[in-house]
């Protein structure tokens, strides 16, 4: 199989669902010549001209609010926001008015639009280009939200969220773009809700979304020198959540981490660690441990910046320590 | 609460250390910083000090061994009682005898709360009374251990305080759950009946073998007698050599299976063999046409009626193999 980088796969997910459906457009900062900060969009205004690969000005509640307007009217828009940071900038409309219009028009109106997006530091961008805002729009009602965690997944995942007819806001991880990964020729769709299963393991279920997947992964290479027997989760949708597959999963371990690259505050591990042990306590062994960013602005220096992230290492350590039955917070 | 005192690694390539001298004993109370010991390796001798704050409760290495690094080496508690009270309340074992049969639900909070008791003997009698349970909470003897460690105590019958004061640090974690000691308390029944129906099965079938025989009747009459609860048999020769043999239905991975061990010493002298263990044991022996069928078995595991129940109708099978059939 041919093997291509994330940056591709997105590409060519908006291309082939703009090929198959006209009403899909594309709209947003740089993503028509300049491609994107990122290179994503390269190619794009060529093949389908500037009327459905759209340049806009710096002004994100503007075609935001343009683009919730044409979902409502019949358009399929892709929103390009350049930074997941700028997410802010668009609350009311994706929030107040994307999120409600469907339920609040008694199903009258459909708003099928995609916010694209990104997550991640250590990209040394400091304070406001380097958050991980997912947990933000995922407590929102009415929003479903995609996290891919290699280029298989956002090619996949972005496809069934361009066809959906619910507003949906995928995050892509910024220092992944050029990560490669097998992605098959032919068309796939990977639908929400079903989490992936990366490997089976019998003592620690490791939990990771978007770029903590790979953390997980390079964890459990570590444990497994120790004859330690992982289980690695990825959700890959938020909303809706694979519930089923994490459950029954902690019901086989007994021990689960969950790692996110979110602030760890009030965050999607906090949601997925307290369902968890909700439904499943009885079976587990050890507290559910959360792995997420530390809970300060994300430094500008790089060796500051480095220490709020989870790492390999972390995980594997704070793994090692539950299934010694040691503890990781103090009694 | 108990936390572990275990030997520290106090150079690069050393692997034991000797304990020279320990500056407190059980029951002092200790500060975090005291010097609690003194260490010995092949190149220095220092102090370590107290990382804690609480009570000496157990020291478990005495003076001048030497141990490995990282070995458990004394128990510090919050509260001084940890150490003495419940061990020498536990020592009288007839009040231990409590614990719900493990085929009935318990409420979830009266396992912890029937351990938290057992400190305080005023209160054995009354634990329906929601008052006293309150009372004995504060006492802070509580048992901290996984949920899972918790269901599975609570399934097989056991109490985790024992792992308490076998001296294994807490919260406990499913595994610690076989780290119980061997306990001596155990009951062993002795059956006899007539050999005679079952001989002449054997001696007209010809190929079946009498242990396979004595296995199927064991784990009928044990699932007659507790309908879903699984056995598994293990058959032991006089060889020592053991062999699973049976199992009364398949075993998921989320039944606890019950275990039975079977000796057949009909073709010894021997009458019976007794194990001092929590294990279920069943001996088989013969003199002329009579069976002597022992069982061994801790109550703490198998009730003393159910124990009857089921012995009685293994005789009864044992009797009139027909029956078997049926």
């Amino acid at each position: 199989m041919r093997s291509i980088t994330l940056s591709q796969a997105v590409n060519e997910a908006i291309a082939e669902e703009m090929r198959l459906d006209s009403s899909v457009f594309l709209i947003g900062e740089d993503v028509a010549e300049a491609g994107t900060p990122f290179k994503i969009t390269t190619g794009l205004v060529e093949e389908f001209g500037t009327e459905r690969v759209i340049d806009t000005p710096i002004s994100e509640p503007g075609f935001m609010g343009l683009a919730v307007g044409a979902a409502m009217t019949g358009s399929r828009p892709i929103v390009d926001i350049m930074f997941g940071d700028f997410l802010f900038l668009i609350m009311d409309q994706l929030c107040n008015q994307a999120a409600k219009a469907h339920y609040m028009s008694g199903g009258k109106l459909n708003v099928p639009l995609v916010v694209r997006t990104n997550l991640g530091a250590t990209r040394r961008s400091a304070a406001q280009h380097s958050q991980s805002l997912h947990a933000l729009v995922s407590h929102i009602p009415g929003l479903k939200v995609a996290m891919p965690s290699s280029a298989y997944e956002a090619k996949g995942l972005l496809k069934t969220a361009i066809r959906d007819d619910n507003p949906v806001v995928i995050f892509e991880d910024k220092l992944m773009y050029q990560d490669k990964a097998d992605v098959p020729e032919d068309e796939y769709l990977i639908p929400f809700g079903e989490a992936a299963v990366l490997q089976e393991g019998n003592q620690v279920t490791l939990i990771g979304t978007s770029s903590m997947r790979q953390v997980c992964e390079e964890a459990a290479l570590i444990l497994s020198d120790e004859k330690i027997s992982v289980e690695i989760i990825d959700p890959r949708t938020l909303v809706p959540l694979d519930e089923k597959t994490i459950l029954n999963s902690a019901k086989k371990t007994g021990r689960v981490i969950v790692v996110d690259e979110g602030h760890q505050n009030f965050g999607v591990t906090a949601e997925i660690a307290s369902r968890i042990s909700e439904k499943a306590f009885y079976y587990l062994d050890a507290p559910v441990i959360r792995m997420g960013a530390m809970d300060v602005p994300v430094p500008f220096s790089p060796v500051l910046e480095d220490l709020t992230v989870p790492t390999a290492e972390k995980v594997a350590s704070n793994a090692r320590k539950i299934v010694a039955g040691e503890l990781v917070h103090e009694l | 609460m108990s936390y572990e005192v275990k030997m520290p690694q106090l150079g690069m390539n050393q692997d034991t250390a000797v304990v020279v001298a320990w500056f407190k004993k059980e029951g002092d109370k200790i500060e975090k910083g005291d010097p609690l010991f003194e260490v010995e390796t092949d190149k220095a001798t220092m102090e370590v000090e107290a990382q804690k704050e609480g009570y000496l409760s157990k020291i478990k290495v005495d003076e001048g061994s030497e141990v490995p690094v990282g070995q458990l080496l004394a128990l510090i508690s919050d509260t001084n009682e940890d150490s003495h009270n419940d061990q020498t309340d536990l020592a009288d074992s007839d009040s231990f005898e409590k614990i719900e049969p493990y085929a009935e639900p318990i409420n979830d909070n009266s396992i912890e709360n029937e351990v938290q008791n057992i400190g305080d003997s005023s209160n054995r009698n009354e634990l329906s009374t929601r008052s006293t349970r309150n009372e004995s909470a504060s006492t802070g003897v509580k048992v901290l251990a996984s949920p899972k460690a918790k269901l599975a105590a609570k399934e097989m019958g056991f109490d985790l305080t024992e792992l308490r004061n076998a001296g294994i640090a807490e919260p406990f974690h499913f595994a610690d759950l076989a780290r119980v000691p061997q306990s001596s308390s155990f009951s062993s029944i002795y059956l006899q009946v007539s050999a005679k129906a079952f001989d002449d099965l054997i001696l007209k079938s010809e190929t079946v073998k009498r242990s396979l025989l004595f296995s199927k009747f064991t784990s009928s009459a044990w699932s007659f007698v507790f309908e879903e609860s699984v056995l598994e048999v293990i058959f032991k020769d006089t060889n020592g050599e053991s062999y699973v043999e049976t199992t009364t239905k398949e075993v998921s991975s989320n039944d606890v299976a019950n275990t039975i061990t079977l000796i057949d010493l009909c073709d010894t002298r021997i009458s019976a063999y007794e194990t001092g263990s929590n294990n279920l044991t069943l001996s088989f022996s013969q003199l002329r046409n009579e069976f002597t069928i022992c069982l061994s078995f801790s109550e703490k595991i198998l009730q003393f009626s159910d124990a009857v129940k089921f012995l009685n109708e293994l005789g009864t099978r044992l009797e009139d193999p027909v029956l078997q059939l049926i």
